[in-house]
């Protein structure tokens, strides 16, 4: 029952933080067996989901740590085909409009930018923008006060906008 | 202002939540310095950008619910598994040819002129005149200074065999104390000069995996240095008193919320080991 009440929210929380769909599914596995386990000394500090968010936050961060080298095939290697290379192509289901393809970019550079930020701003960031969880909701997760809660944000977001100065134009209004 | 400052309230005067007098002081940066202005309409775009994200649809994959419940079954299949292969708990098993593997290397200083100075140039803390157990680094050490003669006897066990006498004439004495076994094992710690016994269990080179049990409260002490790989110092005299245990996270931190089950004992993390305790 508690599975099926929060296990579709992990995973989104999870494959945001990866981008993976089988490492969000480890993710979220590993975050159940660990509720299992303290089950009986979750006391109600806090509201279920912030705990759950913690134990995701930290499944995943020590997946990170396990996983250091781990290689992904990136979509834009060129693949070799009878002798001569050629660039993936994925398909764009979008439609055409140049609005609608320039909002596509910005967009993907911005999860690409977040992609590169380190784990636990990737995390801070994830939960406050996407997860809309709170400043208070987001100390109680990662045990942190506050004050440090804000202000590592504040530096998360500052590192996110260098990382996307080099697609600056993406983002002119 | 300065530059460092104002990004410091990027976020805060990008949620309008400045207070008014700091608000003007930045807004006032803002008119009169053209970079921190274009730093901040980046920063916003970014934000703006960020809070796009949650639009993003992520589909769950269809079979998401059965991989969760079978990685649960394959977890409690596991514990199971480590119960069938231990039926009275392996902490009872230590035997007492194992605690030849307790390795005690006393280094002894001189103490000069009634004991304040030490002459030994390897003393690493100050040594008190009571016996310690502390930690340092990942090694539990002893530390004692004599002001006069003493004599201690590191046991096996509870005032077991002798595994080590060191006399001290106006000297102090640092020295660790290892259990280089695979098991976890119990030392007990006498001192002529100090009328209390210190119980101790000590961490073997293979972790335990178990987590619940019954038994005395030195088997608990034992099952606790086996899963944390701490040592555990015992500071209730009841030794024999029976106790069922669970041992909840993997840190000394969380350890202290384990449930010993009415029995009004505790985990107390302590100096870097844990001690059991009456409540």
């Amino acid at each position: 029952m508690l599975i099926r009440k929060h296990e579709r929210r992990a995973y989104q929380y999870a494959f945001r933080l990866t981008s993976n769909a089988d490492e969000a599914a480890d993710i979220v596995g590993d975050a159940f067996v660990r509720v299992y386990n303290a089950l009986q000394n979750f006391r109600g500090q806090s509201a279920f989901t912030t705990w759950l968010y913690r134990i995701l936050t930290n499944c995943y961060l020590d997946m990170r740590k396990r996983e250091k080298n781990k290689q992904h095939v990136s979509l834009d290697a060129p693949t070799t085909v009878a002798g001569m290379e050629h660039e993936r192509q994925v398909e764009d289901p979008a439609a055409s409009p140049e609005t609608a393809v320039e909002k596509s970019e910005r967009e993907r550079a911005v999860q690409e930018a977040v992609a590169q930020l380190p784990e636990y701003q990737r995390a801070m960031l994830t939960m406050y923008h996407v997860e809309n969880l709170s400043y208070e909701e987001i100390s109680e997760a990662l045990d942190l006060p506050i004050g440090t809660v804000k202000s590592r944000l504040n530096r998360a977001r500052l590192s996110l906008r260098e990382l996307l100065l080099k697609d600056e134009e993406l983002f002119q209004l | 202002m300065n530059p460092n400052k104002a990004r410091e309230h990027f976020s805060a005067y990008y949620e309008g939540s400045l207070d008014p007098g700091l608000k003007q002081s930045f807004e006032r940066k803002l008119a009169t310095d053209a970079a921190i202005q274009a730093e901040y309409q980046a920063f916003a775009r970014a934000v703006d950008q960020l809070n796009e994200l949650k639009n993003l649809p992520i589909e769950t994959p269809f079979d998401l619910h059965d991989r969760i419940t079978a990685r649960l079954d394959h977890h409690l299949w596991e514990r199971k598994q480590k119960r069938a292969f231990s039926l009275v708990g392996w902490w009872k098993a230590v035997a007492v040819g194992g605690l030849a593997t307790v390795a005690i290397l006393a280094t002894i200083f001189s103490l000069k002129g009634g004991g304040g100075q030490y002459t030994a140039g390897a003393l690493t803390s100050p040594v008190r005149e009571e016996v310690r157990l502390l930690m340092k680094g990942d090694r539990l050490q002893l530390s004692y200074r004599a002001s006069g003669r003493a004599t201690i006897k590191i046991h096996e066990g509870v005032g077991g065999k002798v595994l080590q006498t060191i006399q001290l004439d106006r000297q102090a004495v640092e020295s660790p104390i290892s259990n280089a076994g695979e098991k976890p094992t119990l030392v007990s710690i006498t001192c002529s000069a100090d009328s209390r016994r210190m119980v101790v269990a000590l961490p073997g080179t293979t972790p335990s995996r178990e987590v619940e049990g019954d038994g005395t409260v030195s088997d608990l002490a034992l099952a606790a240095a086996g899963y944390y790989q701490v040592p555990v110092r015992i500071e209730t005299e009841a030794l024999d008193a029976k106790v069922r245990w669970k041992l909840v996270g993997e840190t000394v931190s969380e350890a202290v919320s384990s449930d010993l089950d009415q029995s009004g004992l505790a985990l107390e993390k302590r100096d870097g080991m844990l001690v059991i305790l009456k409540h």
